[in-house]
């Protein structure tokens, strides 16, 4: 037999800021949650660099073409002040790049598909361990339920969790900034104290819309990556069984000396 | 003898062997083997079939953020407010997702539910007589699935 050492496709990168690896998605959710907020579904891709951006230039655009205050007036059904509300400068290029990010995660999901399964049938060494200077980085099992309840609590604690650094800092400095802008918490306090109208009036509709979407994405991408990681934590094991412990000549276990 | 232990994949695993090898039991001694838990590991199934299927709680989160969305704005004229009625509409969201997973799934055929804990990898150990207990204790104390023994002398 003739081994290759190239390796085509590894199945996943460990780095001191946690693991991106190849695994399957289902399409259809990765376009729901481009929908939701573009640039998730490429979080979800572990395409992390088109996420970052994309999503920052959607809480952009969205701020200068006003698009959640035309949002929450549709939905109250006043049609006329959401025409008046909205910025048509911004909306024409909101809306393409809010599209084609949807097309374009789909579209990825679907070949990131094929290339894990290739990917798997290669079977590459999985490096399970990084040690460096500024950290110390490992697969293992983990729980999904825990992650999503520490998106829920403050999202990206959940990234966190899942060891994934650079996404749960960024995660957590712009529910921050959620938090300083919509006024959320000062609005729970208030409905806490029994003052509804006061908690209503003092919340920021721009901001608060993008919470329920950034809250959701969050649980649902840490449920998901602590469930990849135990799938990784699997194969990375068989690879090592496989290797280490097979060496062993079969007669003589069976029989003995 | 031999001893004979299933296990699930799991750093215990690999911390009872890397235990017996310390205290004497080589490598050649030692046999694992990964054990497919799902039929769906075979390799000749074709690519396209192979799409991740969504589970209940994700179909859920997508239904509670979209609902949630719609909640908070309708909060702002319905008289509880944009928060509790974003909290009510992401619960009920979540619900009808899961609903909407369970029909989906009994639909094609569910697939029967797994025990939590699969015999995953079988180990197998090849060990003097006088050391059979002491490796079998070892298993136990790690997480072994089950154990079993083969006493037969044959040298």
């Amino acid at each position: 037999m003739t081994r290759t050492t190239a390796i085509r496709r590894p199945q996943t990168f460990i780095t001191a800021n946690g693991i991106t690896m190849l695994t399957r998605h289902n399409p259809y959710v990765i376009l729901w949650w481009s929908a939701s907020f573009p640039g998730f579904g490429h979080f979800v891709l572990n395409m992390y660099l088109r996420g970052t951006l994309l999503s920052v230039g959607e809480v952009i655009t969205n701020t200068l073409a006003h698009v959640n205050e035309a949002m929450v007036l549709s939905f109250c059904g006043q049609f006329e002040q959401a025409k008046a509300v909205i910025d048509p400068t911004w909306t024409y290029g909101y809306l393409m790049i809010y599209f084609w990010a949807m097309y374009d995660s789909y579209r990825s999901a679907s070949e990131v598909n094929k290339l894990t399964r290739l990917a798997e049938l290669e079977n590459a060494p999985i490096r399970p361990f990084h040690i460096s200077r500024w950290c110390l980085q490992y697969i293992e099992i983990k729980k999904p339920r825990v992650a999503a309840i520490c998106s829920l609590i403050f999202p990206g604690l959940g990234q966190l969790y899942n060891h994934r650094l650079d996404l749960g800092f960024w995660g957590m400095m712009w529910w921050w900034i959620y938090i300083g802008k919509s006024h959320l918490y000062d609005g729970v306090l208030a409905l806490i104290n029994g003052n509804l109208r006061y908690s209503t009036a003092v919340l920021n509709p721009h901001w608060l819309l993008f919470m329920p979407s950034v809250l959701g994405g969050a649980i649902y991408h840490a449920h998901l990556q602590a469930g990849d990681h135990n799938r990784l934590f699997r194969l990375e094991q068989r690879q090592y069984m496989t290797n280490r412990y097979q060496e062993a000549d079969i007669e003589r276990i069976w029989k003995g000396e | 003898m031999l001893v004979v232990g299933s296990f699930q994949i799991a750093t215990e695993l690999e911390q009872v062997l890397a235990l017996l090898e310390n205290t004497g039991i080589g490598r050649d001694r030692i046999m694992a083997v990964p054990m497919d838990i799902d039929e769906t590991n075979d390799a000749l199934e074709p690519i396209q079939s192979r799409d991740r299927k969504a589970g209940g709680f994700e179909t859920g989160m997508a239904c509670a953020t979209a609902l949630s969305v719609i909640g908070t704005s309708r909060g702002f004229i319905w008289p509880w407010g944009p928060i509790i009625c974003g909290i009510i509409s992401a619960i009920i969201g979540f619900g009808l997702g899961l609903l909407l997973h369970a029909i989906i799934s009994q639909a094609r055929g569910g697939r029967p539910r797994k025990p939590a804990r699969l015999p995953e990898v079988t180990v197998l150990i090849r060990c003097q007589p006088d050391s059979v207990e002491a490796v079998r204790r070892l298993l136990w104390q790690h997480q072994a699935i089950s154990v079993g023994v083969v006493r037969r002398q044959d040298t």
